[in-house]
């Protein structure tokens, strides 16, 4: 019986039908290994506005990714850690993140957590090769980790703006004081806090002091001051800025109370001058509401003011304040890191090799909700339209927050308004 | 001569200020004899207990100013006093840590339903311009706040002096067990005093929530104001309260009219430190509330 089989071709037929399950099998693992997700981390402050804003963003990123295939058919999975705004907590959480989750991509936030991770990180590449992408990072000295060893730290980039932004003339920053504002003596005061060394110190042969920086450009710095973040009585200092005789106030804020400053700005004898602000709660819609509408004139970088880059734009504002998670400096970075890790990979051909990943950022452009992203030889974002600019916006008449800078995105934004100067706005407000 | 009008000005201000933030805690100081670490809650209460009866109950501008009194009363008594300082009168570290446990309590109770991104504002400014004081311009509602400052204290003297509740609040201040022999219900009394407590810091953050500070962590630092002002007053006792806010705005407006105002903060505490090393008891006795 069994020759027989054998002799009617019986087991050639045993034998493909074993090959070809085989081969089925093979396909069943090949995909299985396929959908193996891609992993995310986000080390964040989750308990703080700007760490939940940072994984809301990322979280709509990644659902968007997800609907729309995966990369490369590999679908990306997010796995937040807390680290409480502790070095420690942000070191072991990186740990975490690379050694036991195999995360490709991990998003680190803040400079102290950021500095502290990459140095960890440089210690677990060779083994276990990964991206780090760092945002609430403004330190510009930050990026100097790629510039100084280049193979120690090449897969760190930078999703953020950053303190040397000022000083990039491809932003027009001088230009919004000068050209915009008319400004022509200025106060500029500076909170007292690590990030905003270079403004206050320089960097010997690299950059100026902010007082420095004006003056060479042509505005006459004539009040200076170091503020304490802690500080709540402002009358004083108003009163020593308006017998300067300034004609505008540049006040380099991120920890500083901006609400009670603007509360006391707008009683005080400074009133009439343009205040402008870098970074702060300033940067909120709310923050009009938040000082009792007492904001009528107040510039700040990194407004909430949705700017239709892309069709995306508009849709991830409004997935954010469903989520009502504020849309801040960061949330760029956060929307777009997932889209530039799947450009890269998709560029590279897998997500298997590491190096060709960063090779394919370094040489690539991508886009997604925002500008396009490319990065230089620091691994910073190129700066300038189409690439990443610094923004400033204005709060207006009956609180509208008004793009004021720069001209090419309040084109794309607001055509019809432009900046207003303060004492003009009071005017209309018959203030 | 400017720098000089604007001290004197500000001395006034701020002075005005600084006693309206811790005439309460110094009147407990005076009085129960412990050092209300609760008091940070109280500037938390008056002002989102404000905004939660304007936003969320809805009601219109007066029956929140009520309401928030009564909310403040309630909250004094029913979470601070009787719970706590009742309880823990005499176990000091119970009731300090409690105390310090109800404000954090507070403090992330009001974190969670109005963050600083809430936009909580309240509408009581009466005045929104400057006011120009010989070279100097300060906001007209700060005006105000000098104004409560002059007739809320007038209103503790006459109180504390001149009637018979205010004799008894005396008499337990310089001696407690004498006053009980002598009948004085001390339990009432200070419950009346715990009441007091609140008026001045309830005035004053309504008065100031137009140019001041309206978010969850506020307590921490007027609360260090108090503190700051009662020692160096002598911990609890009014005159020295009164004496020890001007000082302290005089040095602030000196410091930051003649120096530089980034050392405001350093100079008040170091003033205060020295006070405690050379004058422990501070500027007045406190044996005695006035």
């Amino acid at each position: 019986m069994k020759r027989e089989i054998l002799k009617s071709g019986g087991f050639f037929s045993i034998v493909t039908i074993l090959i070809i399950f085989t081969f089925f099998l093979c396909g069943t693992v090949g995909e299985s290994i396929a959908k193996e997700p891609i992993k995310i981390g986000l080390i964040g402050a989750l308990s703080t506005p700007y760490g939940a804003s940072n994984k809301a963003a990322l979280d709509i990123s990644i659902e968007e990714i997800n609907a729309a295939g995966g990369i490369m058919g590999r679908p990306v999975e997010l796995i937040t850690e807390d680290w409480k705004r502790e070095v420690p907590l942000a070191v072991a959480a990186y740990k975490k993140l690379v050694l036991n989750d195999k995360c490709l991509l991990v998003f680190t936030e803040g400079t102290e957590g950021s500095t502290a991770c990459a140095q960890v990180a440089s210690r677990l590449y060779p083994s276990q090769p990964h991206l780090m992408f760092a945002f609430w990072t403004a330190h510009e000295g930050f990026t100097d980790l790629v510039a100084d060893d280049y193979d120690k730290y090449k897969f760190i980039f930078r999703v953020y703006p950053s303190t040397a932004d000022t000083y990039n003339s491809d932003l027009g920053f001088i230009e919004f004081f000068k050209d915009t504002i008319g400004a022509k003596k200025l106060a500029l005061l500076i909170e007292d806090i690590g990030w905003t060394e270079v403004y206050r110190k320089g960097r010997p042969g690299v950059f100026p002091t902010q007082r420095e920086y004006f003056e060479k450009n042509g505005i006459e710095v004539v009040y200076y001051g170091i503020t304490d973040i802690k500080e709540k009585m402002f009358l004083p200092i108003f009163e020593k800025v308006a017998a300067s005789g300034a004609d505008s106030i540049y006040w380099i804020t991120g920890y500083t109370d901006t609400v009670t400053l603007v509360k006391q700005w707008a009683q005080s004898p400074a009133k009439n001058m343009d205040l402008v602000f870098q970074s702060g709660a300033c940067s909120y819609a709310a923050f009009w509401n938040m000082t009792g509408e007492q904001a009528l004139g107040i510039t700040a970088t990194w407004p909430e003011i949705l700017i239709p880059y892309t069709k995306e734009s508009k849709t991830f504002l409004e997935k954010l304040r469903a989520k009502k998670a504020g849309f801040l400096a960061s949330s760029y970075g956060a929307y777009d890191g997932p889209w530039i890790l799947k450009g890269a990979i998709e560029k590279a051909g897998g997500a298997d090799d590491v190096e060709k990943l960063i090779k394919a950022i370094e040489t690539g452009e991508f886009q997604r909700g925002f500008w396009v992203w490319a990065f230089d030889k620091r691994h910073e974002p190129k700066k300038g339209h189409p690439y990443h600019p610094t923004v400033l916006g204005q709060f207006q008449e009956n609180g509208d927050y008004i793009l004021v800078h720069p001209k090419v995105l309040v084109d794309l934004t607001n055509p019809d308004r432009e900046y207003v100067r303060v004492k003009e706005l009071r005017k209309r407000a018959g203030q | 001569m400017d720098a000089i009008q604007s001290i004197l000005v500000y001395t006034v201000v701020l002075g005005s200020l600084y006693l309206l933030i811790a005439l309460g805690f110094s009147l407990i100081c005076g009085v129960l004899g412990i050092f209300n670490l609760g008091y940070g809650a109280t500037f938390l209460v008056a002002i989102y207990g404000m905004w939660m009866l304007l936003s969320t109950i809805g009601v219109n501008l007066w029956v929140a100013i009520i309401g928030v009194f009564i909310l403040q009363f309630l909250f004094t008594l029913g979470i601070i006093y009787f719970p706590i300082v009742k309880r823990y009168m005499e176990k000091e570290e119970l009731l300090l840590t409690s105390l310090l446990l109800v404000s954090l309590i507070v403090e992330e109770t009001v974190n969670h339903f109005y963050p600083v991104t809430a936009g909580v504002d309240i509408p009581t400014a009466i005045f929104s311009h400057t006011l120009q004081l010989g070279s100097v311009s300060i906001p007209a509602q700060m005006l105000i706040v000098i104004i409560a400052a002059v007739l809320i204290t007038a209103f503790f003297v006459y109180f504390l002096m001149k009637t018979r509740i205010g004799f008894k609040i005396r008499a337990i201040s310089q001696q407690l067990e004498a006053s009980r022999l002598l009948g004085v219900r001390v339990e009432r009394v200070y419950a009346l005093a715990m009441i007091l407590s609140v008026v001045p810091p309830t005035i004053c953050m309504l008065i100031i929530a137009p140019i001041w500070a309206i978010e969850p962590n506020m307590g921490h630092s007027l609360l260090q104001t108090a503190i700051l002002v009662t020692i160096l007053g002598g911990l609890g006792n009014l005159r020295g309260t009164v004496m020890a806010s001007f000082i302290v705005g005089l040095i602030a407006s000196s410091v930051a009219f003649l120096g530089n105002p980034r050392l405001v903060g350093m100079s008040i505490l170091l003033v205060v430190f020295f006070v405690m090393i050379f004058k422990p008891q501070g500027i007045a006795k406190s044996e005695t509330l006035w």
